[in-house]
């Protein structure tokens, strides 16, 4: 199953095992329509309800536009407590604006919406977990471009990172895709009482996260739990430790190149990542019950030595929702810490929820435009929107979600974790370093197939070039 | 729930009364035409829905296959042999045509002869205890393969020394001869062997059921006239038992075998087809539905069903043979 929390089941297992993060957050367009407020109107002339501008100035309760003509669904992949969020602040949505529109969430997401769009029955807005089906739609015509609604795309790639605003470019150069909440993979998570006693220190560097490992085994702890098993989809686990090292050691262009196959897979960037990987992975002692048993743990249970008193592991990393596997109550003995950086980068890695347009009414795309500001993705936040929120939260307790939005204030959040979390994730959007899993934007036959494999086979002794080579090699051709 | 009952009754109506009706009302045509006519069409017009909905389900899609195998990932431009090419010409798929064969080969001729050594044995026990034993050795074949699957995760799971004690139960046993712990699912290339154990375990007592009521259909004087000439139950079993019901062991071997090269399931939930256990079956339906690879996903296809056709025509031809001699 690899799904860690039910909702994100879709057709690709990706993102969805990996987990859907239970913190999200939200993000704003405060200069994004601006100076495009008649635009939209025109474009589907439902009189008077946008009044143009008054998004553009919307600093205060985010678009206070007369919404009460605004009466169509969104559709999205999260249910349960999620999707109770959701409801929760679509609800806060149409009580501050008057505005009509349900909230609808599906397990089979991806399914359903290709069968209710063939079917003509498309919902007016959706946001996917699965930026790489933004385009199958758009090239098919079926979705409304940001240019054409008159979204201001400088400022949206300034505001929500020019790297996801690119995964929603298509065939025809036209952008279709609207970041709005992201979630959270670059995290190792750590035993408290371990660091205290042993006098460690978090580490800030890739170099210092080496030597504190070193010092670890110096000391008589095992410094690393891994663990890449997860039945069909085993060794996703390893490429998120990839991915991570070539963000930051080779930069964000790179990385867009490498998943484009701009580059080929084996690139010595890439090659010197995994390699760099294997610092940690093959060090002497480093990993806790051998290096050529992690293919066998599952990613379930690999965090589960960091709770042992003795002879468990120091640290793991994972993302933000394997939390949900943490021994119930023993949740308090672990904390973590971001990714260290490499050569002075910082990043951060994971995935994110995109909104597309289906039916460009003025209502749904003043929906949308308010939806991404920082105001109302405070609200989409935590259940009570934090002290930073004029309008409250989605009212659902243990839900937070990150924000998608630099601008977002880290105020919204309730838990220390999530803030942590915000942070670093608003951060990297600000800086062009939030990028996208990339084994999820690569074609299924490498990203959910030879790269995995090729991860295996690396863990368990295979050379770095050789693992590399076979995936560059099977690249699909055309 | 209530509705979901009733679209449930009003379908068997409406279609097993639809079914009806077309019958009646085709026989009541019929027997409009002159006698000689009615005759040569009346069989025609019973068989004709039954031979329409064989070739759109059965005979449309199998052409279909193998027209998609000869294009691309989409399923548009043509590519000729590629996609078989590509299948022998990587590592990948030339270990999954291996793993199949030693699919095919290890687990008919294994369960089988489980089968028949239980149905052989279980013969000779009272009534009530037989009944018994069969069930408990038939009770798996009610077990769907992705069930047995999990079930199986369980005998075989493993944990490194700092993970927990092993909750796996061959490993208790491993351990309790005084072994240390082994990852089995790891281990190649023995680890097919222990996933092809799950379909045999599945799979026995299908061919002990078939198989003992072979055996209890023998003629008892055969069997008492040889122990009156002096066999022993050895003999009995080698010289008599085993070539009077061999027509029904080769017909329990080949259905199996068929089963064998389409199962993939066991090996989707236990390995996903890494560490060495790729099996044809498992690489048709990564390609087709994971790696969305029309083309190849079809080629893989075509090899399963070229694989499996001499033993259907075999089959086949048992059965007639079979029928012929009663």
């Amino acid at each position: 199953m690899p799904t860690a929390s039910g909702r994100r089941r879709t057709t690709r297992p990706g993102p969805a095992r990996r987990g859907t993060a239970l913190l999200a957050v939200l993000a704003l367009l405060l200069a994004a329509c601006s100076s495009d407020g008649d635009d939209t109107s025109q474009t589907a002339g439902g009189g008077g309800t946008t009044s143009g501008g008054t998004v553009g100035e919307g600093t205060g309760s985010g678009g206070t536009a007369d919404m009460s003509g605004a009466d169509f669904s969104l559709f999205g992949a999260p249910t349960g407590v999620e999707g109770e969020a959701m409801q929760g602040f679509i609800g806060v949505y149409n009580d501050e604006t008057g505005a009509n529109i349900s909230y609808e969430g599906s397990d089979s997401f991806e399914e359903q919406l290709r069968i209710r769009v063939d079917g003509g029955n498309a919902p007016t807005v959706a946001f996917t977990p699965q930026p790489a089906s933004i385009c199958d739609f758009a090239d098919a015509g079926q979705l409304a471009s940001l240019e054409e609604m008159g979204f201001d795309i400088a400022s949206m790639e300034a505001n929500h990172g020019k790297f996801w605003m690119d995964l929603g470019v298509c065939a025809d150069g036209q952008h279709y895709g609207i970041p709005w909440f992201p979630n959270y993979k670059s995290i190792v998570w750590y035993r408290t009482s371990l660091f205290e006693d042993g006098g460690y220190e978090i580490p800030e560097t890739y170099d210092d996260l080496v030597s504190l490992s070193q010092q670890m085994v110096a000391d008589g702890v095992t410094p690393w739990c891994f663990g890449f098993g997860s039945e069909a989809a085993s060794g996703w686990p390893a490429t998120d430790w990839v991915e991570d090292i070539v963000v930051r050691s080779a930069g964000t262009d790179a990385y867009t190149q490498w998943f484009r196959h701009e580059i080929p897979f084996n690139d010595p960037q890439v090659a010197e990542a995994v390699d760099r990987f294997g610092e940690i992975f093959f060090g002497d002692g480093f990993v806790l019950g051998g290096t050529e048993n992690v293919a066998a743990i599952d990613f379930r249970e690999a965090p589960l030595p960091l709770f042992n008193d003795e002879g468990g592991c120091a640290m793991h990393k994972q993302g933000s929702f394997i939390a949900n596997f943490f021994p119930p109550g023993e949740e308090d003995e672990v904390s973590f810490f971001d990714f260290p950086s490499i050569d002075g980068n910082d990043a951060a890695m994971g995935g994110g929820d995109t909104l597309m347009v289906f039916d460009p009414t003025p209502e749904a795309v003043q929906a949308v435009k308010d939806w991404i500001t920082p105001d109302w993705e405070c609200v989409l936040a935590s259940p009570s929107g934090g002290s930073a929120s004029d309008l409250g939260g989605h009212g659902v307790e243990g839900v937070e979600r990150l924000p998608g939005h630099k601008d977002v204030p880290l105020d919204c959040y309730e838990t220390e974790t999530a803030r942590q979390q915000a942070e670093a994730v608003r951060d990297a959007i600000a800086d062009n370093t939030f990028v996208f899993d990339a084994s999820d934007l690569m074609p299924p036959a490498v990203g959910q197939g030879t790269y995995w494999t090729a991860m295996l086979d690396w863990s368990r002794g295979t050379p770095t070039e050789a693992v590399l080579t076979s995936v560059e090699t099977s690249w699909p051709q055309s | 729930m209530n509705s979901q009952l009733a679209q449930v009754l009003t379908a068997l109506v409406v279609g097993v009364g639809g079914i009806w009706l077309l019958y009646w009302v085709a026989d009541r045509l019929v027997n409009l035409l002159p006698v000689r006519a009615a005759a040569a069409v009346r069989p025609w017009v019973f068989v004709g829905p039954a031979l329409l909905l064989l070739t759109v389900y059965l005979v449309y899609p199998a052409i279909n296959t193998i027209v998609l195998s000869f294009r691309d990932r989409q399923g548009r431009g043509w590519v000729g042999f590629d996609n078989y090419a590509d299948i022998f010409g990587d590592a990948n798929g030339r270990l999954a045509i291996r793993n199949s064969v030693a699919w095919v080969i290890v687990v008919p001729v294994l369960a089988v002869a489980i089968g028949l050594a239980f149905a052989v044995l279980a013969d000779r026990l009272g009534r009530r205890t037989e009944a018994a034993a069969k069930s408990v050795i038939f009770l798996p074949m009610a077990i769907s393969f992705v069930g047995a699957s999990i079930v199986w995760r369980f005998i075989y799971n493993f944990r490194p020394e700092g993970f927990g004690e092993q909750t796996g139960l061959l490993n208790a046993v491993w351990q309790g001869l005084g072994n240390d712990p082994v990852a089995w699912l790891l281990s190649e290339p023995w680890n097919n062997l222990y996933l092809m154990v799950i379909m045999i375990w599945l799979y026995t007592g299908f061919a002990m059921v078939v198989l003992s009521s072979a055996i209890k259909s023998l003629p008892v004087e055969v069997l008492e006239a040889a122990r009156v000439d002096g066999a022993s139950e050895w003999q009995l079993f080698w010289r008599i038992v085993l070539p009077m019901i061999s027509s029904t062991v080769m017909v329990v071997l080949t259905t199996i075998l068929i089963i064998v090269w389409k199962v993939f399931d066991i090996v989707f939930v236990m390995t996903g087809g890494e560490f060495g256990t790729t099996i044809v079956a498992e690489r048709m339906i990564t390609e087709f539905f994971t790696f969305r690879n029309q083309g190849r996903g079809a080629a893989f296809a075509v090899l399963l069903f070229v694989a499996v056709l001499p033993f259907m025509a075999l089959n086949i031809r048992r059965f007639r043979a079979q029928e012929e001699m009663r």
